[in-house]
């Protein structure tokens, strides 16, 4: 010890603090992130991030696809709510009823069924483009098509299906009106099937994320245990030490989160611009594009959110193990 | 003459539970107390221990006899087997785990091995405990500044403990050890690293802050400087302990 130490009381401190508020907001948060250990959490630093990202992008590509494919069924649905088909065979050889004569028929007994707004046949040009991706561009006119008539159903009213067959039968043998809700729960079960299949994969990504940073937690007790005893013993609550874990778990959660969901955008915008090169019209491209993906921004909170929690849980438990 | 303490800003921590407990009490008092470690034989056996307040005692006794184990039933690092102890008027048996890092925070150490952490600066070090205890950047930084250079180490603040001597280590680890005004005092070997003179010094640190009221109590090889300085000896052999008076304690 040199010989002025112990030599009498020190003068009280005389530095006056003239940092400014951005300064000592920084050093605020400069003291959060630094902790009393040095938390490198060994060759995990840079993997548990990139681990974190991986998953990240992969939650989002699933959600970004099972949104889309709710997104479309919900819009297939839409346009087939409150819509009926009926088909009118064509007339055979030797009908004489024409075929003029027999949408007439159909047409009258629409008019006087309840809950019917509107009834329109289709255009044969519409009809002819329908069949198209089965018969190409060949010309169709010499051949028997059967009419479909568009019906608009009254809002908020429903048609009696069964009676409207049995009628439409009678008026026209084999017209036969289709509400499309085969389809509908077709669709719908499709929709919701892969939305539970997105949020499985989710939870397992979480799980995966929360295992893996207790993982690492585990490594970095391992390798401060001396320094963490310390703090115990000079009485560091257990959710002190904890802190010092679950803020750098936090950190790590948070970049590899931004980190994933950054590559998860690119991959969905490349999609939807190679879906847009197909065909402009498909309705894909809209639904896979940048204002879904800001939605999804929340994986990045929420990695970070899982990635804090099972630090801090992993640490509490191996403390509770401490006098 | 005797060198002046160093303004430390934190006044001991308040009595718990106040006030009937923390009165004349004993700071420490051991009854019967006995350790091993899993299922070996007894470190310490039978041991009955009363440090009033203010007292200030060296533990000595040949290597191995226990005089570590007992410190780190002190310093609440561990629990005994069987007996009781009682802490500032407490008995340990009946507090949660959550209250013990109070009582830990109540207690200061000076380890063997200092226990420094090598990434921290010696300011930074030596704040541990203020910082644990919730105590402002900036109030740390004053307080700790003026007790390091107290101790010498004034143009050290900034250092790690890599790049410091043995002495300067120790008395970093003593400073972090008194920086909270502990009640308790407890050092083990804090001079076993130091030449006769650093070791006659930072005892008369702990002689400071004896004087200021705190209980101390040091563990030590030296037994020269434990006959110089004439406080009361608490010798460990086979696990048991003895008290030895000096009628020239002081």
């Amino acid at each position: 010890m040199p010989a002025d130490a112990a030599a009498g009381p020190p003068p009280g401190p005389k530095r006056r603090d003239q940092t400014s508020l951005l300064e000592r907001a920084l050093r605020t948060v400069l003291a959060w992130t630094r902790g009393d250990l040095a938390l490198a959490y060994g060759s995990t630093r840079l993997h548990l991030p990139a681990l974190v990202a991986a998953l990240v992008f992969l939650s989002g590509l699933v959600l970004a696809g099972a949104a889309t494919l709710s997104d479309a069924a919900q819009r297939w649905s839409a346009g087939l709510v409150g819509a009926v088909t009926v088909e009118i065979p064509a007339a055979a050889a030797g009908d004489p009823l024409a075929t003029v004569e027999r949408v007439a028929r159909v047409q009258a007994v629409l008019a006087r069924t309840p809950g019917v707004a509107h009834a329109e046949a289709l255009p044969a040009e519409r009809i002819q483009a329908l069949l198209a991706p089965w018969v190409g561009a060949a010309d169709l006119s010499g051949v028997p098509l059967p009419v479909l008539i568009d019906v608009t159903v009254a809002g908020g009213a429903t048609v009696d299906l069964r009676a409207l067959n049995v009628a439409l039968d009678e008026a026209v043998p084999g017209a036969a009106a289709d509400d499309h809700r085969r389809w509908l729960v077709g669709l719908g079960r499709l929709a919701r099937l892969a939305l539970a299949v997105a949020l499985v994969l989710v939870a397992v990504v979480t799980i995966a994320t929360a295992g893996a940073v207790a993982f690492a937690t585990r490594a970095g007790l391992a390798l401060h245990e001396q320094a963490i005893d310390l703090l115990h013993l000079i009485g560091a609550p257990d959710g002190y030490i904890a802190r010092q874990f679950s803020r750098r778990a936090l950190l790590m959660g948070l970049a590899g989160g931004a980190l994933g969901w950054l590559a998860a955008t690119l991959a969905v915008l490349m999609i939807a611009q190679a879906a847009q090169a197909i065909d402009p019209g498909l309705p894909l491209p809209g639904l896979l594009g940048l204002a879904p993906m800001l939605k999804l921004l929340i994986l990045v909170p929420a990695a970070g959110f899982v990635a804090m929690a099972s630090a801090h849980w992993t640490v509490r438990r191996a403390l509770a193990r401490l006098p | 003459m005797a060198p002046a303490a160093p303004v430390l800003a934190f006044a001991p921590t308040p009595c718990h539970p106040p006030p009937r407990e923390c009165g004349r009490l004993e700071v420490v008092r051991f009854e019967n107390v006995g350790l091993r470690y899993g299922v070996g034989p007894e470190v310490l056996r039978d041991v009955y221990l009363d440090l009033a307040p203010g007292s200030f005692h060296f533990l000595t006794g040949p290597s191995g006899a226990g005089k570590s184990s007992l410190l780190s039933l002190l310093y609440l690092s561990r629990r005994p087997t069987r007996g009781r102890i009682h802490l500032f008027g407490r008995d340990m048996a009946g507090v949660s785990r959550g209250e013990l890092p109070a009582f830990r925070r109540r207690v200061g150490v000076v380890f063997q091995d200092f226990r420094l952490l090598d990434h921290l600066t010696a300011l930074d070090n030596v704040g541990l405990p203020l910082r644990v205890a919730g105590v402002d950047d900036r109030t740390i930084r004053t307080h700790v500044g003026e007790l390091l250079a107290w101790v010498g180490l004034a143009d050290r603040l900034e250092a790690k403990p890599p790049t410091l001597s043995g002495g300067e280590k120790q008395r970093v680890a003593i400073a972090r050890a008194v920086i909270t005004r502990p009640q308790l005092l407890l050092a083990d070997e804090p001079t076993g690293n130091v030449d006769d003179q650093i070791a006659l010094k930072l005892l008369t640190l702990f002689g400071e802050l004896h004087r200021m009221g705190t209980t101390v109590l040091i563990a030590t090889h030296n037994q020269p400087l434990v006959e110089r300085l004439g406080h009361p000896e608490l010798r460990l052999e086979g696990g048991r302990l003895n008290l030895r008076e000096r009628r020239d304690a002081g």
